[in-house]
């Protein structure tokens, strides 16, 4: 089992780049391309991670990841600085595009074991952690036993607290299906954490 | 009431609980990792090249300087006249620009490569004309009766070449690249000619990939490292029915595929468990 000592999650809406950097990273400056990068990594990763949703592929998830920023930066001259959408949400926009391809050319990875669980602080008690850990167990099987397309909706709004329009934007779908996806999220949720509480 | 909004939103479960499916960190040389990767793949054929902002001011003195050189050459009295003799006719508009050699034409292609991040080159007989990481839409001079040949390569895929010969100026070509899992193009090489002249700004799309049915049998090397969860105690290991060795077991090479797991321990418990190992995948696998 992997444990991250790490005891706040990453906040849900980011702050923005500073505009000049965006500036200067769509003109093509490499140390603004890095300064990106190191501002939305954590953004970008946190969604391939839970949407690849198979722990035992650490370096590959990186490497999607990565391609994702190599995408960014070949459409970040098509990116409208004054349009309505934030930098995040077109970074996450590309970044579950990114991750559903990936899905549908590989084949289901069968029983990943181990699980990336955040304890509730460092000081926590072993029943506490193990609770924490088998919480974190539940919640990745009902993401992982959601199709790509579900999984991708769900982690848009339980993570990054993007709208219902700006998930539609993002998948390409219509808010009846955002919301029809949403509930397939919600029952598998509630099945997983519903069987775990009687346990 | 329209359909959307008949449809109730669902509540997710609270922050708390969604939260405790962490991520791990990345490593902290991730962000020059990115940027290597961009710099070593930037095709040196002009695609999405970000704006300048001395862009608008260059056209413009360049236009200017074009301006001025016609406006020289048509001037009366800027030409050799013989005293006494009529002007002669001004000359026509000739841009100073290179012009292609005579009988050579430029043409237009674009190349739609998937993989996104696939490398293709284009090549006339042993010469690379141009190259890049991803799609390209480029012009470039056309190419003698050979034509081109398009080349697109990505690892963990099956290289592709494909001819390109042109009848008119345009030409638009999709080439999809085969996984390695997967059986290998029966023809990957072909060649597709392009729209005709009267279809000016029209282009032929061809799609060089051969179906073939996905293969099985392509096989290649995986590792799995296999343990228990702390505090377990340690598990005789049988991998596709075979005995391993008792865990902790570091590295178990093996080839991609689908394996059978077993754990079994002194006091008779075993748990099994089924995996699908991926061409050089390294697989960690515990069991409690």
């Amino acid at each position: 089992m992997v444990v991250v000592a790490r005891t706040e999650p990453a906040p849900r809406r980011p702050v923005e780049i500073a505009p000049k950097v965006l500036a200067a990273a769509i003109d093509g400056e490499a140390w603004a391309f890095r300064e990106l990068v190191r501002f939305y990594q954590r953004l970008v990763h946190s969604v391939v991670w839970r949407m690849l949703g198979s722990p035992g592929r650490r370096a590959f998830a990186e490497d999607v990841a990565q391609e994702v920023f190599l995408r960014a930066f070949r459409s970040l001259p098509r990116y409208e600085v004054r349009g309505d959408t934030p930098l995040s949400a077109w970074l996450l926009t590309i970044a579950v595009r990114t991750s559903i391809d990936e899905l549908r050319r590989q084949r289901p990875v069968v029983t990943p074991l181990d699980v990336v669980a955040v304890p509730p602080s460092a000081g926590a008690r072993p029943d506490e952690a193990a609770e924490w850990t088998s919480t974190a167990r539940a919640v990745r099987r009902a993401a992982e036993d959601l199709t790509p397309e579900v999984r991708a909706a769900f982690i848009l709004r339980a993570y990054h607290d993007l709208t219902y329009p700006e998930i539609a934007a993002a998948l390409e779908i219509d808010l009846g299906t955002v919301k029809s996806r949403l509930h397939r999220a919600r029952k598998a949720l509630v099945e997983h954490l519903g069987e775990f509480r009687h346990d | 009431m329209t359909e959307h909004e008949s449809i109730e939103e669902p509540i997710l479960p609270p922050r708390e609980t969604l939260d405790t499916w962490g991520v791990p960190e990345l490593p902290d040389d991730f962000a020059d990792r990115v940027v290597a990767a961009w710099a070593a793949g930037a095709p040196p054929v002009a695609l999405a090249r970000p704006r300048r902002w001395w862009a608008p001011a260059a056209a413009a003195v360049m236009g200017a300087a074009a301006a001025a050189l016609i406006a020289w050459w048509i001037w009366p009295g800027s030409s050799p006249v013989e005293p006494g003799s009529q002007a002669p006719a001004a000359r026509p508009f000739e841009p100073a620009v290179t012009r292609p050699a005579p009988g050579r034409d430029d043409v237009s292609i674009v190349v739609d490569v998937s993989p996104e991040d696939a490398h293709l080159r284009v090549r006339e007989a042993d010469r690379t004309v141009a190259e890049a990481t991803g799609d390209l839409a480029a012009t470039l001079p056309a190419p003698g009766a050979a034509g081109y040949t398009i080349e697109v390569e990505h690892p963990g895929y099956h290289p592709q070449s494909t001819g390109l010969t042109f009848e008119g100026r345009a030409a638009e070509v999709r080439i999809e690249l085969v996984a390695r899992t997967e059986a290998a193009p029966a023809d990957a090489a072909g060649s597709a000619d392009a729209a005709g002249p009267a279809a000016e700004a029209d282009s032929t799309e061809v799609s060089p990939k051969t179906e073939a049915p996905p293969s099985r049998e392509a096989r290649g090397s995986a590792t799995l490292r296999i343990g228990t969860e702390p505090g377990a105690a340690p598990a005789r290991v049988e991998i596709d029915g075979k005995a391993v060795g008792t865990t902790p077991i570091a590295r178990f090479d093996t080839v991609s595929g689908t394996h059978r797991v077993r754990w079994t321990w002194a006091d008779g418990r075993s748990v099994d468990r089924t995996v699908t190992l991926d061409i050089d995948e390294v697989r960690t696998l515990k069991a409690e």
